[in-house]
């Protein structure tokens, strides 16, 4: 009657020592995406990395993201806060055919969300995708919104 | 790991003589082995397929993307989370490639080399026939 005792003791081990791993994945993935970039593991959201240049005329948002189609990104604009989302599949394998020797280039979603430093005119927005290159051009409000008023005698 | 006579090997150079190029970023890479070829993959955005380089001399296969400095192109830099410089990496291969029928192609900012296997190291399938 005793006898499967060891087993579920076993059992035990494993589903703590399995817990206590979800845990730590769950704790440490938001830290491993932000350090890893693109080189984010399968399934955990990748928040790629920004350079913001500007001009007089507008800001410039530009991400490295190779391998991304265009229809697999998404850019919007809302509240001042720009948001890229996407994903990237690499190359499907026919895995009777062929064998990984190397795996860094991973298959991801991606999504950030940055607060804009200055205000944005709608109107003035362009996103291309280029080279594995993302570019955003943002007019920015100041600029497009200027008019000149006229001083009366 | 480091054994260059066998034909059959494609290997990653890590810290070795022939990538101490500190300057340059490292792109990453896939290298698949299908039974005709290797096919080494590689992130190099923001380059073109004018300014890759690939070669294959002294057993060692270099990959080099140049990268123009596109951002003081564009304007004053308000904030940087990357670098922009040129890509490199570079493989240690065995004889058993093809260097002639060597093939590339850059497309969404990922570079693809197609390297078949010579015929010495291209497994054979043998039909037996009945006697």
């Amino acid at each position: 009657m005793t006898m499967s005792l060891p087993t579920a003791t076993h059992a035990t081990v494993d589903t703590v020592r399995h817990e206590f791993d979800r845990v730590l994945d769950r704790l440490m993935a938001p830290a491993m995406a932000l350090s890893m970039g693109l080189m984010d593991h399968m399934g955990v959201r990748a928040h790629p990395a920004f350079n913001i240049i500007e001009n007089d005329d507008s800001l410039i948002i530009e991400a490295e993201l190779p391998g991304v189609a265009a229809h697999n990104l998404d850019v919007t604009v809302t509240d001042g806060v720009l948001t890229v989302s996407g994903r990237r599949t690499t190359e499907p394998l026919d895995q009777s055919e062929t064998t990984m020797l190397r795996h860094e280039r991973r298959s991801m979603t991606f999504e950030r969300s940055i607060r804009l430093p200055e205000a944005v005119h709608h109107e003035g927005m362009d996103a291309v995708l280029e080279d594995g290159v993302l570019t955003i051009t943002l007019a920015k409000a100041h600029h497009a919104c200027t008019r000149r008023i006229e001083v009366r005698n | 790991m480091n054994n260059t006579n066998n034909n059959n090997v494609i290997d990653v150079c890590e810290q070795s003589d022939c990538c101490k190029r500190p300057q340059n970023y490292r792109a990453s890479v896939d290298v698949i082995e299908s039974s005709d070829a290797w096919t080494v993959v590689a992130d190099m955005p923001g380059s073109s397929s004018e300014a890759i380089t690939i070669s294959l001399e002294d057993n060692t296969l270099t990959i080099d993307a140049a990268v123009a400095d596109r951002l003081a192109a564009k304007g004053r830099v308000r904030r940087q989370e990357y670098g922009v410089g040129d890509f490199h990496r570079s493989f240690r291969v065995g004889s058993g490639i093809d260097g002639d029928a060597i093939e590339a192609t850059y497309r969404d900012g990922v570079l693809e080399v197609l390297l078949p296997k010579s015929s010495a190291v291209k497994g054979r399938r043998i039909d037996v026939r009945t006697a």
